[in-house]
């Protein structure tokens, strides 16, 4: 598991876990970054990063990004 | 009549569904208690009609935010017949948890599965038999922007409500049998979802205890329960199986919230399973590569100066210079005309000075400003409709950080551009009460509407040339004294962690010209309504109070208006304003801003078509016409709006403290301008 901000952009990661306040938490679940959610970094630079996931792209303050834990996938296309 | 309600994820399509349906038969009503706008209107299918309510848009319901609680309200009280739940074609994973929610609180829902084209595009084929299936209710394909599918949809609203009063037991068995339909689901994937249990223990007990206890819809219950809602029964009526559960629960409200939701995405990804397949992966290039510009590192904050930039200059070249000086010729020449048949009736004298000097002259000026109001808010709606401002949020947001702002912030800072009172609302969006009291507190130092005509009349005359840089100036300056007191304020008054900076950023779309048109009209009817009423008001009393005492000479220096402002003029000497007119223009924005542009003309050119621009010439340099134009940027704010922040905040101190600091920093800027340029050798 690594921490979601070490994705390079075009990466895909499978979220296993969130170290978060439960109402953030819920906020991102809500934007269908569950645990189990494959997302794909798109941006990672500088401010906060820019991810895709369920076709949707989400940008995410950097803080947040040290407390998402994931695992890198093979890119396979599928939700 | 049958009752509809609207609702989804926020920015997919809802609006356009709602005007399309409605057309121009929408009114814009209260929220009972709250002041959150709501929209409802009417549409008739075969010579029945209907009325359709457009509920603020959310992820998820429950009680997370304010438009989240609203909208629950609202559906369980069971005022609408019917749900149409607009969702998402392209991210139908995450749009179907509002409809899980839906779906549990067992109200009559049909779905607007919208944006097919793009859904399309991104290569993802959706068995809508089988998804209808599975869920129960009937989804109804569609892409609003371009009005297909919407026949389709009106026509199973009406079905679906028929049925309903037909049969209300047996609806959706109903309705399959009525399209004939096939479908096979696994025997426990009817009409009400049913949750695997694994994550929420002795979930089907919880769902009889409910029911029991009288609580329908009883699965929403239940699931309220485990993500913290009270116990229906008292601790000796609670059964045995349930037991543990309330022990955990009673330790840690928050044990099973998690759990909750993801009981929710599990099951929509056994939905899913069975009837998406994605042909492709995804292709939405063109907006990776417009981001890959506009989001960069070092030119995003560029891009977006230069944006606002172009937006005032297009302002002033289309607004002013080519509408706006046409529709000043006509008002001046109706003036005249109007001023000279006036003369002849055998009205009163201190009549008709009021409705040449105050009603045409006053007023008259304050609508000379409206093209320029129009463009402006075309093009800001134009570049909110495309997706950019969601960008201008991001790319701001390192930067806001850094002194203590979320991007977030931004949002209600550029609604603030509009009028400062749906700004200050709009701030509910922050989630830590520190970083809404801060948004709240720099949003009047975002330009209001209201201003434009000062500056447009003020710039117009001193700075022609460059009118649209020093608009832009204007607003920036307003932007940075808002950053900086900002700063001020998260370092001494509001201190604390900002909340994390979580954004959704939309697909870059066609601008549906429709919605910007409307946009546009609702600010300029808004500006229209208050420029004929309350400022009709305002200019009534300012009239009243330059033509007394009875016999002085009208807009004299004796009158009870030069008095007043003559008692105030020598405070704003250093700004270089010591005139009264300058002083009795402010005070006369108090409870408007328009109130300044009215005021203005009509005491420095009473007289139907008088030449107001001779007359701030002379009243004016153009060093004090620009100290003035800081003053009336930053200071105190309209009554409508520190009564906004007074409901939002439930407090007399913050709204008195907003109502001083302001006029405080306004009037230490005014006077910082004139005095550096003084000392430069200006004026």
């Amino acid at each position: 598991m690594i921490p979601l901000f070490t994705l390079q952009p075009g990466e895909v990661g499978r979220i296993e876990r969130m170290d978060l306040a439960s109402g953030t938490k819920k906020r991102l679940f809500e934007l269908g970054l569950h645990t189990g959610a494959r997302v794909t970094m798109k941006k990672n630079d500088r401010g906060p990063i820019i991810l895709h996931v369920h076709h949707a792209t989400i940008a995410l303050g950097r803080p947040l990004c040290q407390r998402i834990y994931v695992t890198r996938q093979e890119y396979g296309g599928a939700v | 009549m049958n009752r509809i309600a609207l609702s989804g994820n926020p920015n997919i399509g809802k609006t356009t569904i709602f005007n399309a349906l409605t057309g121009a038969n929408q009114k814009v009503g209260n929220w009972p208690g709250v002041t959150v706008h709501r929209k409802e209107g009417n549409f008739t299918y075969r010579n029945q009609s209907y009325s359709i309510v457009d509920l603020p848009g959310s992820y998820s319901l429950g009680s997370y935010s304010e438009d989240e609680k609203i909208a629950t309200d609202y559906i369980l009280t069971g005022d609408a017949d019917l749900i149409l739940n607009v969702v998402d074609a392209t991210n139908l994973e995450r749009n179907l948890y509002l409809t899980m929610q839906l779906l549990e609180m067992e109200v009559p829902v049909v779905i607007a599965l919208n944006m097919m084209d793009e859904a399309e595009r991104y290569g993802l084929s959706i068995d809508i038999p089988q998804l209808e299936c599975l869920l129960g209710v009937p989804v109804i394909p569609v892409i609003a922007s371009k009005g297909k599918g919407l026949p389709d949809l009106v026509r199973t609203l009406a079905e679906t409500l028929s049925l309903q009063d037909d049969d209300a037991t047996d609806r959706p068995r109903c309705r399959q049998r009525r399209r004939g339909r096939m479908c096979t689901p696994a025997t426990d994937e009817n009409s009400v979802p049913i949750y695997e249990e694994d994550r929420l223990p002795h979930l089907s007990q919880m769902v009889v205890l409910c029911e029991q206890a009288g609580l329908t819809p009883s699965l929403w219950h239940a699931m309220e329960i485990y993500q913290g809602a009270m116990f229906p029964v008292p601790l000796e009526e609670t059964p045995e199986s349930l037991l543990e559960v309330r022990r955990t629960l009673a330790e840690d409200p928050t044990a099973y919230e998690l759990a909750a939701i993801d009981t929710r995405y599990m099951r929509i990804h056994r939905v899913l399973s069975k009837c998406v397949i994605e042909l492709h992966g995804r292709t939405a290039q063109l907006t990776d590569k417009i981001d890959a510009v506009v989001t960069h590192r070092y030119w995003g904050i560029p891009i977006f100066a230069l944006t606002m930039l172009v937006v005032f200059q297009l302002t002033f070249a289309l607004g002013q210079n080519l509408l706006g000086n046409t529709l000043d010729n006509w008002v001046s020449s109706f003036a005249a005309t109007a001023g000279d048949a006036l003369a002849l009736t055998p009205l009163h004298p201190l009549l008709i000075g009021f409705l040449t000097d105050g009603l045409i002259a006053g007023i008259g000026t304050v609508l000379t400003f409206i093209p320029l109001i129009v463009i402006l808010y075309l093009l800001l709606g134009f570049l909110e409709d495309i997706g950019y401002m969601a960008r201008a949020a991001y790319v701001m947001d390192s930067f806001m950080r850094r002194i203590g702002l979320q991007g977030k912030t931004l949002i209600s800072m550029i609604v603030g551009f509009g009028c400062n009172v749906p700004g200050v609302m709009s701030t509910r969006t922050l989630e830590n009460r520190n970083d809404r009291m801060i948004a709240m507190m720099i949003n009047p130092f975002m330009s209001c509407g209201a201003k434009i005509p000062v500056y447009g009349m003020l710039i117009g005359i001193f700075f022609p040339k460059v009118a649209g840089l020093m608009t832009f100036a204007l607003y920036a300056l307003g932007f940075v004294v808002a950053i900086v007191i900002a700063k001020l304020f998260s370092k001494t008054m509001f201190r604390g962690d900002s909340a994390d900076f979580i954004l959704e950023l939309p697909p870059y779309r066609a601008p549906i010209l429709k919605n910007v048109v409307r946009n546009m009209a609702d600010n300029v009817l808004s500006f229209i309504k208050r420029a004929t009423t309350i400022i009709t008001v305002v200019i009534a009393m300012i009239y009243l109070l330059s033509v007394l005492p009875y016999g002085v000479e009208p807009y004299s220096a004796g009158s009870y208006l030069g008095r007043i402002g003559s008692f105030v003029a020598p405070l704003l000497a250093p700004m270089g304003n010591g005139n009264w007119q300058a002083a009795v223009g402010l005070v006369a924005g108090m409870p408007a801003k328009e109130g300044i542009t009215a005021t203005l003309s009509m005491i420095y050119a009473p007289g139907a078509g008088a030449g107001i621009q001779e007359a701030l010439r002379t009243a004016f340099t153009p060093l004090s016409a620009l100290s003035y134009l800081v003053m009336v940027l930053l200071y105190t704010p309209c009554v409508a709006v520190l009564s906004t922040v007074y409901t939002e905040t439930k407090s007399a101190f913050w709204t008195i403290f907003m109502a001083v600091y302001t006029m405080l920093v306004g009037y230490g800027m005014a006077v910082l301008v004139f005095q550096i340029g003084r000392a430069w050798g200006l004026g």
